[in-house]
């Protein structure tokens, strides 16, 4: 395939002939952060559909014996309907007394009503689906609950999955910031390019005007050149990737570890990191696009 | 055709190399310019090629003054004027063919067209042999030649050449001469600088004379050809 010839001699200059292999290195980086912040996206959703619905609060039984049972009755009543009217709870209930004794029959036997014995009070907490402790106001249940049963305690069972899965939403930010900074830094870099590419080829593109060339038919050279850059540098880049994330996915296989599946990544992600090196090319075409514009307007 | 008064130019901030140049060129003259190097020949070459702006007075082109054109006008203007030149300005990772179809292409002709018209320019020049070889592989007379038929090629309605004959032997230059004489019996309007006098002699076109950037002569008898 004979290469098309450009009036300007681009593969002349180490600066251009090196440009796609310094945009592979950073579609990798790119990549890499995008592959992981989906394999986090995946085991977050993991976590969080693992996470339990539901609460318990126990009230602690009243330091005074004498207090009668109707006073704690009362004090049961007013938390269920503190917990029933905060956002996000489907229902709640006391665990009646033929339960709890139920439960704790194999410890003590039949014979002991547990209602005589100082034992909390627990009332078991549904929230509605697709509520866990993570994404309901814990705080403002708690507020609610302990204006009537200061000594309440409030077992959210799963609540260090909750905080595990909002620190993974953290490193999905981290790597959409890194994925920014590499973007943002692969621009300078190809504006850098087109601007000493100007530079070297100042006299033929002088020479181009002078013919009469339209600012336009010399701008489509460098973005003709920027684009095949990006999309050779892109599918490097992405190519390592792909190569990166196979090679972890088999290594965690074997090794044995629950990674969410060996394949890591869904198609849609595959298709997602595929895209990259398209995405990577029309960005440094007209960024060169850009450029070249605005140095040529300067010119006579 | 064009028209300069009162025209001053420097390079940045550098002294003056032409000052207070007026003259007019009618449309389908042939003038020499000539003057010692470094009297400002190539620079007065620049001005009239669209190259340079001056630093003060009036130029006016093909009936437009300059200092109130576009820029985007001037690609309009410039494909009406042919250069050749002093160091040819050929690019050396093309060959003779895409050297002289280049003003063609940048125009946006057709691959036949410039076909066509540069495949009759490389034989008007005699160089249809040589149109795979790159200029670097050409002597200085085939180069020149190239560089005209580039300034030529499309059909151009001023044609400046800047020393066209500097690095050829006279009989070669006279040859030359008679190839851009053609040209002009076609209407087109033609500018050579030159430093050769048997050549002004020969010819007997008017002389613009550069004496150290001021203009000091412009011929009085015009012989026009036709
Ligand atoms: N690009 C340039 N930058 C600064 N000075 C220049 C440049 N080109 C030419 N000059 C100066 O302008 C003057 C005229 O040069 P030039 O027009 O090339 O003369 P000629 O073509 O008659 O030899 C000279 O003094 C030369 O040094
Ligand atoms: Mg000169």
């Amino acid at each position: 395939m004979a290469r098309r010839k450009t009036d300007i001699p681009f593969g002349q200059d180490p600066a251009t002939r090196l440009l796609p292999w310094i945009v592979a290195v950073m579609v990798y980086i790119a990549g890499l952060a995008i592959a992981g912040a989906f394999v986090l996206a995946a085991f977050a959703d993991r976590w969080e559909a693992g996470l339990a619905g539901a609460l318990t609060v126990q009230i602690p039984p009243p330091a005074d014996e004498a207090l009668a049972a109707a006073s704690r009755d009362q004090t049961v009543a007013e938390v269920l309907n503190a917990v029933r009217s905060t956002q996000g709870v489907a229902s709640a209930e006391a665990l009646a007394s033929e339960e709890m004794r139920r439960l704790l029959e194999p410890w003590l036997g039949k014979t002991v009503d547990p209602r005589d014995l100082p034992l909390p009070t627990l009332i078991s907490v549904e929230l509605q689906d697709g509520r866990h402790a993570g994404n309901i106001d814990m705080a403002d249940m708690r507020r609610r609950i302990q204006a009537h049963a200061p000594t309440a305690v409030i077992d959210d069972h799963g609540q260090w999955q909750a905080r595990l899965v909002s620190f993974l939403g953290a490193l999905r930010l981290v790597a959409a910031v890194l994925v920014s900074i590499v973007a943002l830094a692969g621009l300078i870099m190809v504006v850098f390019g087109t601007r000493s590419g100007l530079l070297a080829h100042r006299s033929t593109i002088e020479l181009l005007h002078l013919f009469g060339a339209q600012d336009n038919y010399i701008a489509r050279q460098f973005q003709r050149e920027a684009l095949k850059a990006g999309l050779k540098g892109g599918i490097i880049g992405v190519a390592a990737t792909a190569a990166t994330v196979v090679g972890l996915g088999h290594g965690a296989a074997s090794a044995g570890t629950t990674l969410p599946g060996t394949a890591v990544l869904e198609v849609t992600d595959w298709v997602i990191l595929g895209v990259l090196p398209l995405a990577t090319a029309a960005i440094a075409a007209l960024a060169a696009r850009w450029t070249v514009l605005r140095a040529l307007a300067r010119m006579v | 055709m064009i028209r300069f008064e009162n025209v001053g130019m420097r390079y940045g901030t550098g002294p003056e190399v032409l000052r207070d140049v007026s003259f007019e060129l009618p449309q389908g003259s042939f003038h020499f310019l000539t003057g010692t190097s470094g009297a400002g020949k190539s620079s007065l070459m620049r001005l009239m090629y669209l190259a340079h702006r001056p630093s003060r007075g009036l130029i006016s082109i093909f009936e437009r003054d300059l200092s109130t054109i576009p820029r985007a006008d001037l690609p309009a203007l410039r494909r009406k004027i042919g250069v050749v030149f002093q160091d040819f300005r050929l690019l050396n990772h093309l060959t003779t063919f895409e050297n002289v179809a280049l003003p063609l292409k940048v125009k946006g002709a057709s691959e036949g067209m410039i076909r066509k018209h540069v495949g009759e320019l490389l034989a008007w020049v005699g160089l249809s042999d040589q149109m795979h070889a790159h200029p670097a592989t050409l002597s200085g007379g085939q180069q020149q030649r190239a560089a005209i038929a580039r300034a030529v090629v499309t059909r151009p309605q001023l044609l400046l050449a800047d020393e066209p004959t500097g690095n050829v032997d006279d009989a070669y230059a006279v040859r030359l001469l008679f190839l851009l004489q053609e040209l002009h019996r076609q209407g087109t309007t033609v500018v050579i600088a030159t430093h050769n006098h048997a050549l002004i002699e020969r010819f007997k076109h008017p002389v613009l004379h550069l004496d150290d950037g001021i203009l000091m002569r412009v011929g009085e008898d015009p012989i026009y050809d036709g």
